[in-house]
């Protein structure tokens, strides 16, 4: 039959005894989970037993494109990756933008499910059909750059897209990340420490089969639309990437500062995305098939005459390349730049007006691999904790954890991404860090259900509240009451692109040739919830999981804290609407059925 | 009181536009931009002079600090248009 969109193959991978097969699960199957979370939730049920360790042989590490992903239209370029996530026990999963997912769809393949463990280094070329198992050894310990050039230089091809982990990864760093392009990156949950315990380096992928479209010209049609209605609609996105509604939020008083204690940073405007653009944003880059082109590019050279000369010679005038005033730092553009998260978590949360180091920092951690959201967020914890004389020089080793230390942030991203001196206990993620200390150090985290809350303030930002409390990830901040998100998430339709609902459907319809309803978009969202939702309940989380911590019941300046009558109040409602019992979170037998994953549900016992 | 007929006096105040409210920028401009407006105007009247919809989610801010709506302007008032919500990343 004609089939658009997919292709009805999950490529399977085991590590251990270096096989593959190919799974074709049926259009039923594509239909009903999208892809995404959907897909990452089928496999988890199905292959990692209850109880099993995430960075163990008994995990598996799932790479999930959406049927969108790989068309030519702007939001087409994402994926997911989900596996048992290292740092809260339960459901993980991440997603990505930048090229990477579109060239897997363009090999020919929906899906990788990565199984066991290899004995040594490797990294996977998947090419077209073909895949092969290549020693890695020779790339082990290498920072993302270096691999990702050894690797295109080794297989000849350098249209070959790589989806790497850094020495993060391979060093277990709980908050390790994926990434492809260098400085697109699946960020939160640990999936880097998950494919680093696999002792998988990198999977290099290459396709040269367009996706198969129903309806191109309808396609091309919406593509128009958002280049031609650019400044309606994607203005900020196009001219700053994210970050530049940073002076908004802390004059409303919901800047993330000081570890979550203040709402308001007097230096925000040194270090906004406005900031960035005027002092060393060199371009704009964008991932697959987008107009919007949200993605910024830093550069920064150590002296005055190697930024005119990087100026002249590599950007011919038209970009501002920065420099160092204090002459400490280099940044390479290859990495990227940092984006709000970024920003706030490893500046503004940390009390840094040092955008110099700021951007260090995010550099460093797009080469060694770690989530930017967990380490500033780990950093913060740590350094109230040393403010507050629960950890001293004698646990860090002599190393101080303060606050306004823009050269020691540059430094502990080294240590975390190394495990080395106190960054071993760091490398953990605060709460398992603060589980060891111990010494009341619990009452400073940001995490839920084990994973840093990124940086959107739940007392300030009414909409983050069931997000933060019921992601089955955590402490994320992507999952609201709608399902907007979680419907954009297993399609992989990118968040940043302006599409209305009913946008969304011509799209899926476009793409795809499916009838589909605005009912059916919405059954597919609540399948991928619930299902991540059983798999937490099998791995042992509750109600009790589903609450902030104590940070955020305290005031902040302009917002009230949180009480936990209101809290629960909004869990409740949440599992109402999501036909969840209303008690325990549990979905009700009536609600698998209406969304027919009675076989996935009967592995979640 | 002024005479019945003389024109009403204006006040002249410049406005930053942040993230997506750029949009309401003059095509090609950046940085401030300059409004007159009638000297009782208030952010309310600032908002439709420009052509932002009155139900438009944003934050202003009136020489540094959190503004009401109804906040009335003076002359060289330096207003910020601010959307706080942004997307994830």
């Amino acid at each position: 039959m004609d089939r658009f969109g997919y292709w009805n193959k999950i490529l399977h991978v085991n590590l251990t005894a270096r096989t593959t097969w190919i799974e074709e699960p049926g259009d039923p199957f594509v239909r009903r989970y999208g892809g995404g979370r959907g897909f990452i939730a089928h496999y988890l049920l199905k292959y990692v037993p209850k109880g099993a360790d995430p960075l163990g042989p008994d995990n598996v590490l799932v790479f999930a494109p959406g049927v969108l992903t790989g068309a030519p239209v702007p939001g087409a370029g994402r994926h997911s990756v989900g596996a048992k996530s290292p740092l809260t026990g339960g459901f993980g999963e991440s997603e990505s933008g930048g090229f990477w997912g579109a060239e897997l769809k363009r090999a020919g393949w929906d899906a990788v499910v990565v199984h066991g463990v290899s004995t040594i280094p490797v990294y996977l070329w998947i090419n077209e059909g073909a895949v092969q198992f290549r020693d890695a050894s020779h790339l082990w310990g290498k920072i993302t750059g270096e691999v990702q050039d050894a690797i295109l230089a080794e297989l000849g091809d350098p249209r070959a897209r790589v989806a790497q982990i850094g020495p993060a990864g391979e060093n277990l760093v709980r908050f390790a990340v994926i990434a492809n392009e260098l400085n697109e990156v699946a960020g939160r949950t640990g999936m880097g420490a998950v494919m680093g315990s696999k002792r998988l380096k990198a999977i290099a992928v290459r396709g040269k089969t367009p996706v198969r479209l129903a309806d191109a010209k309808g396609l091309n049609a919406v593509a128009k639309w958002v280049s031609s209605t650019m400044d309606q609609n994607h203005r900020a996105f196009h001219e700053f990437g994210t970050g530049a509604a940073m002076q908004g939020k802390s004059l409303e008083g919901g800047m993330p500062t000081l570890n979550y204690r203040l709402g308001a940073f007097e230096h925000v405007a040194k270090v906004d995305a406005i900031a960035v653009r005027d002092q060393m944003r060199v371009k704009m880059e964008a991932c697959y098939a987008c107009s919007v082109r949200c993605k910024k590019v830093v550069h920064i050279e150590e002296k005055e005459d190697a930024a005119r000369r990087a100026s002249e010679t590599l950007y011919q005038g038209k970009g501002t390349v920065g420099v160092d005033p204090l002459g400490r730092y280099r940044v390479d553009p290859r990495y990227g730049g940092p984006e709000y998260e970024s920003l706030a978590a490893m500046g503004v949360n940390l009390g840094l007006d040092d955008l110099v180091a700021i951007c260090k920092s995010n550099e460093m951690c797009n080469y060694l691999g770690m989530d930017t959201v967990s380490l500033g967020a780990t950093l913060a914890w740590a350094m109230e904790c040393f403010e507050q004389g629960v950890l001293t020089l004698d646990d860090t080793g002599g190393v101080p954890l303060r606050f306004r230390d823009p050269d020691a942030v540059v430094k502990l991203v080294e240590m975390v991404a190394h495990r080395q001196g106190i960054g071993d206990l760091l490398a953990e993620g605060s709460q398992r860090a603060a589980r060891r200390i111990g010494r009341g150090s619990e009452a400073y985290l940001t995490t839920v259900k084990g994973m840093e809350m990124a940086m959107h303030d739940p007392r300030h930002m009414p909409v983050m509240r069931a997000s933060y409390l019921l992601a089955p990830t955590g402490g994320d901040h992507m999952r609201q009451m709608d399902y907007r998100n979680g419907l954009r998430n297993q399609v992989a339709l990118c968040h940043f692109l302006a599409y209305d609902d009913a946008q969304s459907l011509d799209i899926i319809k476009a793409v795809t040739g499916w009838d589909i309803t605005p009912e059916e978009m919405t059954t597919t969202a609540r399948r991928g919830l619930t299902l991540a939702r059983l798999f937490n309940l099998r791995e042992g989380f509750t109600r009790a999981d589903d609450r902030l911590p104590p940070r955020f019941s305290e005031d902040l300046p302009k917002h009230k804290g949180l009480t936990a009558e209101q809290q629960s109040a909004i869990v409740t409602e949440y599992y109402v609407k999501q036909g969840w019992d209303s008690e325990r979170g549990v979905p009700t037998a009536e609600t698998i059925r209406a969304l027919e994953i009675e076989a996935d549900a009967a592995l979640a016992v | 009181m002024a005479a019945p007929n003389a024109p009403a006096r204006t006040i002249a105040v410049n406005v930053t536009f942040f993230a997506d409210l750029r949009r309401h920028l003059p095509r090609g401009a950046d940085g401030p931009q300059r409004y007159e407006l009638r000297e009782d105007a208030t952010i309310t009247d600032l908002l439709a002079a420009i052509g932002i919809p009155a139900d438009t989610d944003l934050t202003a801010a009136l020489d540094g600090e959190l503004a009401k709506r109804e906040s009335p302007l003076h002359d060289g008032a330096e207003v910020m248009l601010l959307s706080p919500m942004e997307g994830g990343a």
